[in-house]
């Protein structure tokens, strides 16, 4: 899947779809417990109800259970109770009849509350308890230890009081409660008379609970697929609208090509989480166009250098045609096409050498090469040039080898020297040095007199840029010399610096 | 007629105006913008041959300059750069015509005899001045006929009066049309080559066709 828009709309659906359901069961499951929770308490209250309608007499169990519990006797959906005796069954509703509930053995404070299933195979649900039936007080007899529980004050130590002693009096059914001592070393005795252990059980059954879970088990899941679907179309719709932006920058890129590369996408009203995205658009357009028009330049500046010797050469030849043919004239025709194919031939071989030195089959010879000679050597077609021009010379180049491809470091050398020569100011001064360190031979050459910007320098690289917007002198200068400095020396596997002020100086490493 | 070449290579200017020279032109030379667009606001020029890719000061800018200046001379390009916008961009400037490098030199030229006859409002290459035809392009006169062999020069000098035909040429106008800017300013060699044409045009018998205007100049066509 790769749209954007289908993927927002598949995952936020998803996660709202599960979410929708998690809540349904989080709603229903939290309902059903509050409900049987508040279903346990009524059903609780009406056990504590029934249980203290009972008591304990000397006869036994004696029950009270006569009216407000019309929901015991109804005959249609009747609620169940039962009643036990240290485990024996004792009374039960009269719907009941001969069946039995469940004897769980909860306590007051703690009841048992389960689900059952009532005789009349209905759902429902139960509570259970063992309690103490309240002691009907039928002694007529103060004996204090008939009654529920008493109190005696005695010494410390004196075992003899404990139930069960004869002299204690106390019957030996009843429990000692509590023994709690005071300050002044008197304990005080607390029994209990054993008492009944009654178990209650009510069960009531659950229709009314069950009925409203069942509404809820399809409220929910209706009301979760109902707004999932709505909160999709409206996710639909903020989705698209959110993917906007978007939309209008791919317009915004469509409509630019190469003929219109100064175009950049616009940055205003764009999402945050966008505008890197634009910004780095903007910067390749930028360098694109810089590219084109670097390419554009190139191609209308290789036109101009090829084309106008070639028209040198037409004319010469067609206006001599057209004339008389005095030797005199024909001397010069002839020397002035000679001249016009000498500056292309070597145009072309500049053109071809540097396609040579890009080609990936290109591979430097390295030889020994003595630096001293070999620069002496370039220097000596520029000497005579540069005496007419009064250009001052200081030639600090050591006699040094270097292990290095000689006809590229010629070529080199005669380029740096030729642009020193021909763009130093009249009576100005030409330095050149070289030295070696850490493997590395560094050549540089300066020359007064310079014109040209830092930023115009560099664009010097770019084969045939000339700082001549004019193009003049063509066939003397063709706007290649830095460009084939550079590629030659980027072979050699080295770099090439320009210092640009009042002085042009290059500088030429490599390693040797 | 009077040609500019502003070109700064040199083996296409000298060959240009050696070539424009030889078929009785009188050609002025320059080799960068600055003299160039000194020479074409000084002087009236028939036809200006211009290089765009110049020294100092390019070729548009010149041309734009002098458009704007109001000089009507007709301007024809000669570069390099023959891409449409640039094509487009110099025309749009003012150029009247635009010849691409490298080009056929009679080309050349037979756009210069075509810009000299939009100038004087002449449509075809031979000129009619009654009995009279001055082939511009053959480089031929004939009268009733009849060629009649002319140096270049006359022809020159012929060719001038005759786009000119019917109106008052004055001897400087003669001379600034007709001669170069580095010949010496003399009025007697006007004298001197129009008595060469009378001679070669209004033979004995023949209706006179140059006339003088005492005071003012002379005048090509048949007598009023």
């Amino acid at each position: 899947m790769n749209s954007l828009q289908n993927r927002l709309l598949l995952g936020v659906t998803s996660v709202f779809a599960v979410g929708f359901l998690l809540a349904a069961i989080a709603i229903y499951w939290f309902s059903q417990a509050t409900m049987y929770a508040e279903f346990d308490e009524a059903l609780f209250a009406t056990a504590q109800a029934l249980a203290n309608l009972t008591e304990e007499t000397e006869q036994g169990i004696e029950f009270e259970l006569s009216e407000g519990f019309e929901e015991f006797s109804r005959k249609k959906t009747p609620s169940y109770y039962q009643f036990w005796l240290d485990g024996k069954a004792l009374t039960r509703s009269k719907q009941l009849k001969n069946g039995d509930l469940e004897c769980d053995h909860g306590t007051l404070e703690s009841p048992k509350c389960r689900a059952v299933t009532l005789p009349d195979g209905r759902r429902g649900r139960q509570v259970c308890m063992t309690y103490h039936p309240a002691i009907d007080d039928w002694t007529e007899d103060d004996d204090e230890w008939k009654n529920d529980y008493t109190e005696l004050e005695f010494g410390t130590g004196n075992d003899e009081l404990a139930p069960g002693h004869p002299e204690s009096g106390v019957p030996p059914e009843y429990m000692t409660a509590a023994i709690a001592p005071s300050e002044s070393g008197v304990m005080t005795l607390t029994w209990e008379r054993p008492r009944a252990n009654v178990t209650i059980a009510v069960a009531r059954a659950t229709s009314e609970i069950d009925r409203r879970l069942s509404s809820l088990l399809w409220i929910l899941p209706s009301v979760g697929a109902a707004i999932t679907v709505l909160s999709s179309i409206v996710l639909i719709a903020v989705v698209r609208n959110g993917l906007k932006p978007v939309e209008t920058i791919a317009s915004a890129i469509t409509d630019i090509d190469e003929h219109s590369l100064e175009a950049r996408v616009p940055t205003g009203r764009v999402p945050v989480e966008i505008s890197p995205i634009v910004r780095r658009l903007n910067d390749l357009l930028a360098r694109l166009e810089h590219a084109f028009h670097r390419e554009r330049g190139f191609s209308s500046n290789l036109a101009h250098e090829l084309r106008t010797p070639l028209a040198g050469l037409r004319a010469t030849l067609e206006v001599h045609r057209t004339q008389d043919h005095d030797e005199a004239r024909c001397e010069r025709t002839v020397n002035t096409c000679l001249d016009i194919c000498g500056q292309s031939e070597i145009l072309v071989e500049n053109l071809l050498s540097l396609a040579r030195v890009d080609a990936s089959t290109f591979a430097s010879k390295r030889e020994e090469v003595q630096i001293h000679a070999l620069f002496k050597e370039c220097w000596q077609p520029y000497a005579g040039r540069a005496g007419d021009r009064n250009l001052r010379t200081s030639f600090d180049v050591p006699e040094i080898s270097a292990r290095t491809d000689r006809e590229l470091l010629r070529v080199i050398l005669q380029n740096i020297l030729s642009n020193a020569v021909s763009h130093s100011d009249d009576g100005g001064h030409i330095h050149a040095t070289a030295d070696i360190n850490d493997a590395e031979l560094s050549i540089s050459v300066s020359n007064t007199g310079n014109l040209l910007g830092a930023r115009q320098a560099e664009l010097g690289f770019d084969p045939l840029w000339r700082g001549d917007h004019g193009r003049s002198e063509t066939g003397e200068h063709f706007g290649l010399g830095l460009t084939i400095v550079k590629r030659f020396t980027e072979a050699l596997g080295g770099r090439v610096e320009l210092n640009v002020d009042a002085s042009f100086r290059i500088t030429i490493t490599f390693p040797v | 007629m009077k040609i500019l070449v502003i070109e700064d290579y040199a083996p296409i200017r000298n060959a240009v105006v050696d070539g424009l020279t030889a078929v009785g032109y009188s050609v002025d030379e320059s080799a960068d913008g600055a003299q160039g667009k000194w020479l074409a606001q000084s002087g009236d020029y028939d036809v200006i041959v211009l290089d765009l890719m110049l020294p100092k000061i390019d070729g548009l800018s010149i041309l734009r300059s002098l458009r704007e200046q109001g000089d009507e001379a007709h301007i024809l390009i000669l570069t390099a750069k023959d891409t449409v916008p640039e094509r487009v961009e110099g025309l749009d400037l003012g150029a009247d015509d635009y010849l691409a490098k490298p080009f056929v030199f009679d080309e050349l030229l037979a756009r210069v005899r075509a810009l000299i006859r939009r100038k004087y409002g002449g449509k075809s290459p031979v000129i009619r001045v009654a009995d009279l035809e001055v082939d511009t392009k053959a480089r031929r006169v004939t009268r009733a006929g009849n060629s009649i062999a002319m140096t270049a020069k006359e022809f020159a000098l012929l060719e001038y009066m005759a786009h000119r035909s019917g109106d008052i040429v004055s001897r400087s106008e003669i001379w600034e049309h007709v001669y170069s800017f580095e010949a010496d300013n003399h009025s007697n060699v006007v004298d001197v080559y129009i008595s060469y044409l009378r001679k070669k045009i209004d033979k004995e018998g023949m209706a006179k066709l140059i006339h003088t205007r005492r005071g003012q100049g002379y005048v090509l066509g048949e007598a009023s």
